[in-house]
């Protein structure tokens, strides 16, 4: 008796375990890893729910995470041979998993039309390619911008203009924290991203062509970076380094901050978060620049894993997501403007009102003069050199250091040793 | 049949030897240590040796990663310093706290129980994301701390983590806070100990204070010794609230080893770099440790030894 129950409790075990194998014939099943805010996951959900509607025969397995822990849990995944199908790529480390043989290129299927590209500019897939080869599909145009509390701005009866100077900013500032004590943490960063912008207005990059080197050797640019800082620390309105209150990035718009540089994409997710009226303007222009520190990037990329064996299935997913008018009723703008000109068309129709002043914000950056030209992916090492140029400005505002233009200048040195050491490893 | 000849068993009488049951039943703990520990604890050893960063095979570059980290990396060293400074005083602190207040409780008055629960609580949640928010909370500039001092007339405008003096403080008193789970060994250790000897002392008119240092501290001298490893493994390992309360910052005065590893393998994509600083560490804990082993013998009184 007992062995007979043994065998018939293994039969049914064998069975169980070889049901779902048989079950999943039918279904192509695909994974997808995405990062975002919660105000992104519930409409990627039901983006993904309407996908899955239209076409039966594949199934999402969908997974998501915030910002902070993407990148760690890509990367575990990729190692362990289990990189996602479809998932989220940025800018940033575009060249670095392209490098890394972990994308799938996706000429081919955009020749053949599987991925239909024909609304969108040669310009926007260009963003897309490492080495002439295209590895990820954009999936919306952004633009780097200074959100800021328009209630509080109402309150005072300050007008900011769209194209803010410093000096204007620096103003407004000023106004802002005599009145209500939020401060700026904008002029106080010092990261390599304000950098860059300030770069931007001379014309010059963070990075050479080839990020070999700096793309600048006059180290009075960042000592003027931190300057402006420690003024806006003495004068008070500049955030002192320790008094930052916020838990998120959130929160530093509540009780911190009056402004803050993000993507344009993120303002409804912000005014989501806060429950506040926040709105937006370009990234404050050095007084005597020469060209905008904006630009237009692509805010995000989908890419398909290079060891998928379901790419077909995967493409159809990209090509949803770029010129499906269904896509859109559900995402709308957040994952910033559409690339594909139908899209743009559909979209406006339906935009609120956050939607509405997102694209209009996109429409006034693209015009000539209000941005210049998308810089190169940053190389691998960036997150060495950013880090390194977090150090220095962490001791300059906590005011270790008297002599600004000498540390400048080892930064440099520095900086460029890591670039070169990169390069040669290569 | 020859009777007593040998031959060999059967698979049922192999599986009904004495301690085949035993190993059957440890299997799964045993694979789980196999898969979770053991292997990568050999992988993380070659790993030292290469270039990894994970999205492509590990490249072999001999004691090039050791060299980068003695020489050339100015963090490595800082986070060294921290990580021993915050071990020097938590340790000491953390165990003294735990004793006095194991004396205390050892009077056993009627509340002891709830007594014992409240101070351990602390220790099961402590090294949770949600108590490291609720520390920043706390000692955020506008937080409940500063408020407190301000409702008592004290200076209320303290950076406490924000002011590199501070920071750390305020990371160790998060440890101190802590102190629960020790507290509850020396409880059972100082309970442990027969009363004849107090009784004995008393009559021969020795004092509190003179008991505690003649009697009580010697007998519970292997439990110190205990919860002393313990408690030095423990914070050289630390990573939880740095990590969720400051990022190492200000001026990585908070910067732990493992914060700074973290950063190295999973921000710089530089897992070689960091197996290398792991087993570094690994070193150095154990030397520690032999260093506290040797000098037990000096101090720690073992009641079956007799010496």
């Amino acid at each position: 008796m007992k062995r007979f129950l043994t065998l018939l409790l293994a039969a049914l075990l064998i069975c169980a375990l070889a049901m779902p194998m048989v079950s999943a014939e039918e279904k192509t099943q695909l994974t997808i890893l995405w990062w975002g805010s919660q105000t992104r996951h519930d409409l990627t959900v039901a983006m993904i729910e309407k996908f899955e509607e239209k076409y039966p025969e594949i199934d999402l397995v969908m997974d998501y995470s915030d910002w902070g822990g993407y990148w760690t849990k890509l990367a575990a995944q990729v190692a362990g041979g289990q990189t996602p199908d479809i998932f989220q790529m940025d800018y940033a480390y575009l060249a670095q998993y392209a490098s890394n043989s972990v994308l799938a290129p996706l000429d081919e299927y955009m020749a053949s039309g599987a991925l239909d590209v024909s609304n969108v500019s040669e310009n926007i897939i260009k963003t897309g390619q490492v080495k002439g080869v295209t590895y990820a599909i954009s999936t919306g145009t952004n633009a780097p911008v200074m959100l800021y509390r328009r209630d509080v701005l109402n309150d005072l009866g300050i007008e900011i203009p769209m194209t803010p100077t410093m000096t204007e900013y620096k103003e407004i500032s000023k106004k802002v924290a005599e009145a209500t004590g939020l401060r700026s943490t904008f002029i106080t960063d010092c990261s390599a991203d304000i950098l860059r912008f300030r770069l931007r207005n001379y014309g010059l990059n963070l990075y050479n062509d080839d990020a070999s080197a700096l793309g600048f050797d006059d180290p009075q640019y960042i000592v003027d970076m931190w300057q402006d800082a420690l003024d806006a620390q003495h004068e008070g309105w500049g955030m002192i380094p320790g008094e930052e209150t916020a838990a998120t990035a959130f929160d530093s718009m509540v009780n911190d901050s009056w402004s803050r540089y993000q993507n344009s994409n993120e303002l409804a997710a912000y005014r989501d978060a806060t429950g506040l009226d926040i709105s937006m303007v370009q990234i404050p222009n050095l007084d005597d620049a020469t060209a905008s520190a904006t630009y237009l990037k692509p805010s995000m990329f989908w890419c398909v894993a290079q060891q998928s064996e379901k790419k077909d299935a995967a493409i159809k997913f990209l090509n949803f997501f770029t010129n499906d008018p269904d896509c859109f009723d559900i995402i709308g703008v957040e994952r910033a403007i559409p690339i594909s000109s139908e899209m743009r068309t559909h979209v406006s129709g339906n935009l609120d009102e956050v939607g509405q002043q997102v694209a209009a914000f996109i429409e006034y950056a693209s015009q000539p003069g209000n941005a210049s030209p998308l810089m190169n992916p940053d190389p691998t090492v960036h997150s060495q050199v950013a880090e390194l140029l977090g150090q220095y400005s962490e001791q300059v505002r906590y005011e270790m250091i008297d002599d600004l233009l000498g540390t400048a200048q080892q930064f440099i040195e520095e900086a460029n040793a890591i670039l070169a050491a990169a390069q040669a490893a290569q | 049949m020859v009777k007593n000849a040998p031959r060999s068993l059967t698979l049922r009488e192999r599986m009904n030897r004495p301690n085949v049951a035993g190993y059957v039943f440890i299997l799964p703990f045993i694979v789980g240590l196999l898969v979770f520990t053991v292997i990568p604890f050999f992988t993380s050893l070659y790993l030292a040796f290469t270039e990894y960063n994970v999205l492509s095979p590990a490249k072999w570059v001999g004691l090039d990663n050791f060299r980068k980290m003695f020489y050339e990396d100015k963090l490595f060293w800082t986070s060294f310093w921290v990580t021993f400074k915050f071990a020097l005083i938590q340790v000491p602190v953390k165990l003294t706290v735990s004793l006095l207040v194991a004396l205390v409780l050892s009077r056993g008055t009627k509340l002891t129980s709830y007594y014992r629960a409240a101070f351990y609580i602390p220790s099961l949640m402590g090294s949770s994301v949600a108590i490291a928010l609720l520390w920043k909370q706390l000692f955020a500039f506008n937080g409940v701390i500063n408020q407190a001092l301000g409702m008592l007339g004290l200076p209320s405008n303290q950076r406490w983590l924000g002011d590199p003096k501070t920071a750390l403080g305020v990371l160790i008193s998060l440890g101190v806070w802590q102190f629960g789970s020790s507290m509850l060994i020396f409880l059972a250790a100082i309970k442990n100990i027969p009363a004849s000897f107090h009784e004995a002392a008393i009559v021969d008119g020795a004092g509190p204070v003179r008991r505690f240092f003649s009697i009580t501290l010697p007998m519970i001298t292997p439990i110190l010794f205990f919860n002393l490893i313990n408690q030095v493994i423990g914070s050289f390992q630390a990573f939880n609230s740095s990590y969720l309360i400051t990022g190492g910052k200000p001026l990585n005065t908070t910067l732990y080893y493992g914060v700074h590893l973290y950063n190295r393998a999973f921000n710089h994509y530089e897992m070689g770099y960091g197996s290398a600083m792991a087993w570094f560490m690994l070193l150095v804990i154990a030397a520690f440790t032999a260093l506290i082993f040797r000098s037990s013998s000096a101090w720690v009184y073992y009641e079956s030894e007799g010496r």
